[in-house]
């Protein structure tokens, strides 16, 4: 309501503004030639002062003179002036009329089709302040963003928001997230294999050499993984490396039982790789699939994801409780997620988990209070 | 409910710009007072409506509303305040928002302090000037809103192009477009010169002013973006004839053209059809500048933000009042008389040949940017026109205009003594030969013309001093006369001399920078060290360091001179945060004999050895301290007591005019 | 001198400056003109060793080879047919495999490109038409990378 009521006020004053002096009885215009008469007289004071100054000679001075007078005696005797003929008030009180309203009206016509009336400001200060929808994954994201700003070296926390960047494709953010999570937490083919993804996603599907290098180590740990060979003989066939690429990629197919969900994708490129011009290539990376299915969540969605994630979490350490970083992760994220009573809580079944290891429940305790969990 | 408020207030200022357009325009033709006096509160209106959308769009930038869907895009939480600000014009929509502010501003400028012009003319550049305001707001609103929300937000913005992140850069753009948006004053003042049908010396003495304003803020906005490009690009260059630099240069060269024309119809009433000619392409170059920078249609090394829609959108705005001014010159201008008479050598005919050089200059460049674009639209086929093209054509243009220079302001009008006048300037010419030995004599290298490009600057920048010397009789008067001539002489003349002065001191940097640059690449392991004019620098190693938004390794070179240590530069490399981005910056030892740059590349395998860049610029300091001296100069012209806005201009301002 | 003579004199002197502007500018242009190939067009067209062209196209993977002093040696590839470069100097910021790159130079006798300026650009506007069309055939997918905000992303480093 306040701001219809400023902008009608400001609409107002602009058009009473404008408006006004077609309303208000003038005296003459004054010749239109007054004013050049008058930058002749100032012509001739400055040529006399010249003069004074010895600037310039008598003789120079002369013929400037009768030059300037001669442009007045023209404009005196110009009768260029048309004689005005100004409009009577019979159309002018119409089309002050009219001007009063079209301006505020036609203004606010455009402004609907443009604007976004009502809907308020969101300085970042007030969204970090509170006042945040738990629920909304986008006001979580800044919240944890937030946190990392001045905690950079919490592994878990870069390892919680890395899967949530993806999903929203700000690749290159996660590929960033997930290299974080790497460097404070330690490898691990799941964020090796985030890391490529999301190196290959922010590439527009060429395999970067960081990239290749993480799907080795994942290869290296565990050769039975499909999906970074998939990928490194794609880098082969971007490379040029054509003959080497056509035999992973039918090694691949060798291996592939009849319901292996890549198995498709393989063929595809084999096809390709065989025959160019035949077969319109796939746009999309082998796992583009899933990743469209993360896309087309809707923030619901996605923020069920990051429910799903935290309480399977949870379950884990029920099971297993002798997990201290397991505990500080399951912290942390309620902590970041608004959800404080829960946060208290697992600091209290942490201490009972880890009943008999001072030392983690120390570690839990300081963690917790760095947190701020139950302030 | 702030960002709202001021879209409203841009959306208003479109149908106050309409409003302005239409009805002080009809009341001029029916001479109809109460019509023509809406002008001034329109005005004055539209000024106030678009500085608040700006300060709405600022405040929006400040506190980080990423709401907003620019803010969004062009901010982050983590930026410095500095650049927060800046960012506000750092891209399309913002710039465009700036661009009609200052439109508006120079608009109500005209209202307040136009009022000894002749009510129709004053009432018609308003509605000219409208007209400009309205096609550029219509532009913003329909194709880039500044003001576009996202709901719901998103959590951070993507941050702005590190390589903006500099505080040369930050304010270059407001100083060029007051000069870009300042000549359309003059388009303005010409185009309602043509509809009322009547163009004399007044009217060059009402748009003189507004002219030189605008020259002067260009001439400083190029510079800084020079400057800008020189020590944060990290190439050791200054100037790159690449099309966005060319975009601004145009303008500039007509504008200064523009400046010395109107002082010859002021004076004499003689090149009126010219001058106004020179009036409308000058804004029409300024135009195609923000065309060509807008769209994207020319790569360049400074572009940012291109989108060809927005391109054919700019593109019709440019053929309009192009188009349209140049038709109605075309009805018009056979209607004016012609002026004064004058021989060809006399202080006109000094200053038709400046207008000769500069315009023909301006045409050379037009050429070399623009022919790429033919070509690909005739044929098809990829090229670019590199700065060889330009050094061949440009500078043989520049060479006679600087001999010309000093002997405009000497010679008389009407009929000039060039004999005489050559005999005054003996000494000036004695002590640039003088110059030009000396500089053969220290470098004793370099291409054989550089010591004539030396002589060349000095004999301006003597030229200059040699024209106070004999206003104020230096020598020839007891000194107390000498010191009351000194202090008599108006300042719009000392105006005049600082500006030429600082073309010649630029004249001598470019020459000296360009011809005798000294660079050396090479690769560098610690405690290595290179000779680079006359400075010993030694490589002491590299590390990394946290900026506030981003990464940077620097490395440390300590420099010394005949074993005396100086100083220690620390060039570096950083890598920013978001948009995640490197950029080089330089580590500079400035001095008046020249500049020492370095620069860092990359590491070189698993060694520690980097691939430095390290030049002696000699002189370069020069070029940018002689822009200065130029826009100090044009100032104040500006601040002479007799020239308030419009009324009397004394002076003989020839600006200047820079050299290759 | 009459009023004629005079006037005919300016316009004389205005004919013969822009006449002397216009034999620059042609010579100028013959001499400056640099045209713009890919690896391709190279490959096709046969370009004659010794003339300046332009080259563009991407950086192949794994063709970055340094440590010859400040030279580097690499490859420009448009996926089709890939081009040797050897470059002495400070190659510019944003140069990484599988970008976008200009370089300027010309072609040695053994069809290596010996380039003096290199360009690297997020830009889709150094990326020719030609390379790009062949890129997203052969699977690769190119983002709406016209903005160096976009591209930017591309340049990623963890």
């Amino acid at each position: 309501m306040v701001f219809w009521i400023l902008i009608a006020l400001l609409a107002a004053a602009v058009t009473y503004a404008v408006t006004r002096p077609l309303l208000q009885p003038v005296s003459d215009a004054g010749n239109a030639s007054d004013a050049d008469i008058a930058v002749y007289k100032d012509q001739l004071a400055e040529i006399d002062a010249d003069e004074a100054r010895g600037a310039i000679s008598k003789i120079e001075a002369g013929a400037a003179r009768t030059e300037v007078q001669r442009r007045v005696l023209r404009q005196a005797g110009s009768v260029r002036d048309e004689p005005a003929a100004p409009v009577s008030d019979r159309i002018l009180n119409p089309l002050h009329m009219t001007a009063t309203l079209v301006l505020p009206l036609a203004s606010l016509a455009l402004y609907m089709m443009f604007g976004a009336p009502g809907l308020p400001g969101v300085p970042l200060a007030e969204r970090l302040a509170g006042n945040l929808d738990a629920t909304k994954t986008e006001d979580m994201v800044a919240k944890v963003e937030a946190r990392l700003r001045q905690k950079p070296d919490d592994g878990t926390g870069w390892e919680v928001i890395a899967p949530v960047y993806m999903a929203q494709g700000r690749y290159a953010d996660a590929a960033t997230a997930f290299a974080n999570a790497l460097r404070y937490l330690g490898e691990s083919p799941r964020r090796l294999l985030g890391f490529a993804d999301a190196r290959i996603r922010a590439a527009d599907g060429l395999v970067p050499d960081d990239a290749r290098k993480a799907l080795r180590t994942v290869i290296e740990a565990d050769p039975k993984r499909v999906e970074p060979r998939i990928w490194l003989a794609l880098a082969k066939e971007q490379d040029g490396k054509k003959d080497e690429a056509l035999a992973d990629f039918k090694a691949l197919l060798a291996e592939a039982g009849d319901d292996a969900p890549w198995r498709g994708v393989v063929q595809d490129r084999i096809a390709y790789i065989e025959n160019p011009n035949a077969v319109r290539p796939p746009h999309k990376g082998p796992t583009a699939e899933q990743v469209a299915k993360a896309e087309a969540m809707s923030p619901d969605e996605r923020a069920a994801m990051i429910d799903r994630m935290v309480s399977g979490l949870a379950d884990k350490l029920k099971t297993n409780g002798r997990d201290k970083d397991g505990w500080q992760r399951l912290i942390q994220a309620y902590q970041m997620l608004g959800r404080k009573d829960d946060a208290v809580q697992a600091v209290a079944n942490a201490k009972t988990a880890l009943a008999g290891d001072d030392v983690a429940i120390k570690q839990v305790e300081d963690f917790a209070k760095a947190l701020g969990v139950g302030g | 409910m702030i960002v709202e408020f001021g879209h409203f207030a841009l959306i208003l200022a479109v149908m106050v710009a309409a409003f302005q357009m239409i009805v002080p325009f009809a009341g001029a033709r029916r001479r109809d007072v109460r019509m023509m006096n809406t002008a001034e509160p329109a005005a004055i209106s539209q000024l106030i409506l678009l500085a608040i959308a700006f300060v709405a769009l600022m405040h929006a930038y400040v506190t980080s509303d990423f709401s907003v869907a620019n803010v969004a895009a062009n901010s982050h939480s983590t930026k410095p305040m500095i650049y927060k600000i800046s960012g506000v014009w750092g891209n399309h929509e913002g710039s465009m928002l700036l661009w009609v502010l200052i439109l508006a501003l120079f608009g109500a400028a005209v209202a307040l302090f136009g009022n000894n012009l002749p009510p129709t003319l004053k009432a018609t550049v308003l509605a000219v000037q409208a007209s400009v305001a309205l096609a550029f707001l219509l532009f913003i609103v329909m194709t880039s809103d500044p003001f576009l929300r996202l709901d719901p937000a998103p959590a951070d913005g993507r941050g702005l192009n590190p390589i903006l992140q500099d505080p040369a850069l930050a304010f270059h753009p407001p100083f060029l477009y007051i000069g870009y948006v300042g000549f359309s004053i003059a388009f303005s003042f010409a185009i309602a010169a043509l509809i009322e049908g009547r163009i004399d010396a007044a009217w060059a003495r009402w748009v003189r002013p507004w002219t030189l304003a605008a020259w002067m803020f260009l001439t400083i906005g190029i510079a800084m973006g020079s400057w800008w490009a020189y020590y944060e690009l990290g190439w050791g260059g200054w100037w790159f004839w690449d099309p966005v630099e060319n975009a601004s240069f145009m303008p500039w060269l007509a504008g200064t053209a523009l400046l010395h024309s109107a002082l010859v119809m002021e004076k004499r009433e003689a090149l009126k059809v010219w001058t106004v000619l020179l009036a409308i392409l000058t804004f029409s170059l300024s135009l195609m500048g923000a065309f060509i920078v807008r769209s994207g249609v020319l790569t360049s090394v400074h572009s940012f933000a291109v989108d060809p829609e927005r391109g054919v959108f700019i593109l019709g705005i440019l053929v309009l009042f192009t188009g349209g001014g140049l038709a109605l010159f075309a009805t018009r201008a056979h209607e004016m008389r012609t002026g004064g008479l004058f021989q060809p050598i006399s202080r006109e005919g000094t200053l038709v040949f400046n207008n000769l050089l500069l315009v023909t200059a301006t045409a050379t460049v037009l050429i070399g940017t623009l022919y790429p674009l033919v070509l690909e639209g005739v044929t098809g086929e990829k090229i670019s026109v590199g700065p060889p093209f330009f050094n061949m054509t440009f500078g043989p243009l520049m060479i006679p205009l600087l001999l010309a220079l000093p002997y405009g302001p000497l010679l008389a009008w009407k009929r000039g003594d060039l004999v005489g006048v050559t005999q005054r300037l003996v000494f000036a010419i004695a002590g640039a030969l003088l110059l030009a030995a000396l500089a053969y004599a220290a470098f004793n290298r370099g291409p054989s013309l550089a010591p004539f490009g030396i002589a060349l600057g000095a004999f301006v920048m003597l030229g200059a001093i040699t024209e106070w010397a004999l206003r104020v009789k230096l020598g020839s008067a007891p000194s107390d006369e000498v010191i009351r001539r000194a202090k008599n002489l108006p300042r719009s003349q000392y105006g005049t001399l600082l500006a030429h002065f600082g073309v010649g001191l630029m004249v001598i940097g470019i020459v000296g920078t360009t011809a005798y640059q000294e660079e050396r690449i090479l690769l560098m392991k610690p405690g290595e060290t290179v000779t680079v004019g006359g400075y010993d620098a030694t490589f002491k190693g590299v590390k990394a360091e946290k900026g506030p938004n981003y990464m940077e390794d620097i490395a440390s070179f300590e420099i010394t001179r005949g074993g005396e240590v100086l100083t220690t530069l620390l060039p570096s490399k950083r890598l920013y945060d978001a948009p995640p981005q490197p950029t080089t910056e330089s580590g500079i030892l400035a001095s008046w004999r020249g500049d020492l740059y370095v620069v860092i590349g990359d590491p070189q395998g698993d060694t520690t050895a980097y691939a430095v860049r390290a030049y002696f610029n000699p002189l370069v300091r020069f070029i940018w301290l002689g822009a200065l001296i130029m826009f100090i100069g044009g100032g104040i012209s500006l601040t002479d007591r007799r020239l308030r806005v419009g009324a009397p201009v004394k002076s003989r301002r020839a600006a200047p005019v820079p050299a290759e | 001198m009459t009023r004629k003579q005079k006037r005919g004199l300016m316009i004389g002197s205005g004919v013969a400056v822009l006449g002397v502007a216009a034999i620059m500018v042609l010579f100028a242009l013959k001499d400056s003109i640099v045209f713009f190939h890919t690896p391709s067009d190279i490959a096709e067209k046969g370009v004659p060793a010794g003339q300046r062209i332009r080259l563009g196209g991407l950086v192949a993977n794994g063709s970055v080879v340094r440590g010859q002093g400040t030279t580097v040696s690499f490859k420009v590839t448009d996926t089709l047919k890939e081009l040797p470069v050897t470059f002495t100097g400070v190659l510019p910021d944003l140069f990484r495999e599988g970008q976008g790159v200009v370089a300027e130079g010309v072609l040695d006798g053994n069809g290596t490109f010996a380039a003096d300026s290199v360009l690297a650009k997020h830009d889709e506007n150094y990326m020719p038409a030609e390379v790009k069309k062949s890129l997203e055939e052969r699977g690769v997918k190119l983002g709406t990378s016209a903005h160096p905000e976009d591209a930017a992303k591309t340049s990623a480093q963890p």
